[in-house]
């Protein structure tokens, strides 16, 4: 048995314990429901909120809401992020620049800025899409920017030797030099971008995962706001998945040079 | 090519980083068909003179310059090969090889590329990835890749060393056929004695700290190769012996000019 196949197997009866012990403790009675309803509960949740809906849409709408929010902050840190960080790793005025702004948005947590964000941009999707995209943007930059600034040496000796332009280097070598980083900035950046969407939810939405577990909580209705972290647990861990895809396909050099 | 013959010329070269001088005056001359080869102890300034004549690093006294005019910059008819591959992982086999016509957007690089690899013996390698060769094919990419602009010089810094004796010697001959055939200027680096008389038609000996030219060998040992003799008796001609002994003594001769 390899180390992966071990890994796994250990994961999934780590998971099976937890809700084995999940199920033990709602079973016995002895908690009041309302502070952990069952799995079985949570599961009918799903089930009803799936079909019929919680607070005026199904659950996939607010799945495609919350998706969409996610997926739109993702495209612009990556459209900003990574000429930015590009800017900052392979020049120094770039850095001179962009360094210090990025440093000093990088320690705020995303709730100290969506009021501002919302007095500016007001509380519709636009707000929304831009705190997440700024929770995003710092993980990204970093990472292009240290992915850019450490090629090896001897690449770009190489290429300057066959006559590259700055450009050149900066597009042919640098860039897909850095692409392992970037994509580990990706990573890091969808959980800070998970993270950031249940605050930016609460702002006057209307759907989304991070809005139904808000309005269920106001209600006190715990298996829904349970089945919606679930929900949320499940979905970053498909997104994780895929970025690993995306790694394997796009950079299979990773690891071997 | 022009018929004329090309120079590189390194005069009277001084180098030093921070304050510790590396190179003492040394002069060296790398014209068309000539194969130059450096040899030297490890750490005594080959891979610098190199890099100052790839125009990678500049000298703090003396002049380096091609056909006379002076060398600032790397340029395309110096093509360098790298002590280890130097090659790009996030390209196929072909598209390394293209490289360097991809810089200039040629359009037939890609048929160009197919041609090249099959002139250093990988036919048919152009769809592998950097992983999937050895590192001997590794390195025939590298070579092949340094040769598709059809440079007049070839600047090679220890390219066989981490090859397996075997495949080392598949090499060197490999390069020879290249070599005559395109008759390059070629400057070559190696720690290896019985490389350097094998492949030159001048070894050139760096000794002491820091650097001068220990001694000049004008040899004809690779014409006898490429005639199609054997390497191994090459090797045992007495006078190849010799001149293993005299480059050795040479090298570990205590330097006249230390400090
Ligand atoms: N960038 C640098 N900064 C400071 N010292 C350097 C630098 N590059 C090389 N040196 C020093 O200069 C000396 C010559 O280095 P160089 O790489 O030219 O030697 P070499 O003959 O190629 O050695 P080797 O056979 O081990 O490759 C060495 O002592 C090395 O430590
Ligand atoms: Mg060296």
């Amino acid at each position: 048995m390899n180390s992966r196949h071990l890994t796994r197997i250990v994961s999934a009866a780590t998971i099976a314990a937890v809700l084995l012990l999940w199920w033990t403790v709602t079973a016995s009675e002895r908690i009041d429901p309302l502070f952990l309803p069952s799995p079985a509960a949570v599961l009918a949740k799903f089930v009803e909120a799936a079909r019929d809906g919680y607070a005026d849409a199904t659950l996939w709408q607010h799945l495609a809401a919350s998706l969409g929010r996610v997926f739109a902050a993702l495209a612009a840190a990556i459209v900003l992020g990574v000429p930015v960080g590009m800017a900052i790793g392979a020049s120094p005025v770039g850095r001179g620049i962009f360094d210090p702004l990025v440093e000093a948005l990088r320690p705020i947590p995303p709730l100290a800025y969506l009021p501002l964000v919302v007095i500016w941009l007001g509380i519709g999707e636009t707000s929304k899409v831009v705190v997440i995209g700024i929770a995003m943007f710092a993980p990204i930059v970093l990472a292009t920017a240290s992915g850019v600034a450490h090629v090896a040496a001897n690449r770009l000796d190489a290429a300057r030797a066959f006559g590259a332009s700055g450009w050149q280097l900066l597009i042919h070598i640098r860039l897909p030099a850095a692409l392992p980083d970037i994509l580990t900035g990706v990573r890091i950046a969808l959980g800070a971008g998970w993270t950031t969407l249940v605050a930016a939810e609460l702002v006057a939405a209307t759907r989304g995962l991070g809005f139904m577990i808000q309005s269920a909580a106001q209600f006190l209705v715990t298996d829904v706001v349970i089945m919606g972290i679930v929900v949320i647990a499940a979905v970053a861990f498909l997104f994780e998945a895929g970025v690993r895809a995306l790694e394997r396909w796009l950079v299979p050099w990773r690891g071997k040079f | 090519m022009s018929d004329a013959a090309r120079h590189i010329r390194l005069r009277d070269i001084h180098l030093r980083y921070g304050t510790t001088p590396i190179l003492d005056g040394v002069s060296l001359d790398i014209a068309s068909g000539e194969f130059i080869v450096v040899v030297g102890a490890s750490g005594s300034g080959k891979t610098s003179l190199l890099r100052l004549a790839a125009g990678f690093l500049k000298a703090d006294r003396g002049t380096v310059a091609i056909d006379d005019a002076p060398i600032t910059a790397p340029g395309a008819e110096r093509a360098v090969v790298f002590q280890d591959d130097a090659l790009f992982p996030w390209l196929t086999v072909r598209d390394n090889v293209a490289f360097p016509l991809k810089l200039r957007g040629d359009r037939a690089r890609k048929a160009k590329a197919d041609a090249q690899l099959q002139a250093v013996g990988l036919e048919g390698f152009g769809d592998r990835r950097l992983w999937e060769l050895s590192g001997g094919q590794r390195q025939r990419v590298g070579l092949a890749r340094a040769l598709i602009t059809q440079p007049a010089f070839l600047l090679m810094d220890e390219p066989f060393a981490a090859l397996d004796a075997l495949t080392r010697a598949q090499m060197q001959v490999a390069l020879l056929e290249v070599w005559s055939r395109h008759r390059q200027g070629v400057l070559f680096i190696t720690h290896d004695i019985d490389e350097a008389l094998l492949l030159a038609t001048r070894v050139v000996v760096l000794a002491g700290r820091p650097a001068k030219v220990a001694q000049t060998i004008d040899t004809g040992f690779a014409r006898r190769v490429l005639e199609g003799e054997k390497v191994r008796t090459v090797r045992h001609d007495p006078a190849f012996q010799s001149l293993r002994e005299q480059i050795l003594d040479s090298l570990f001769e205590p330097a006249a000019n230390t400090p």
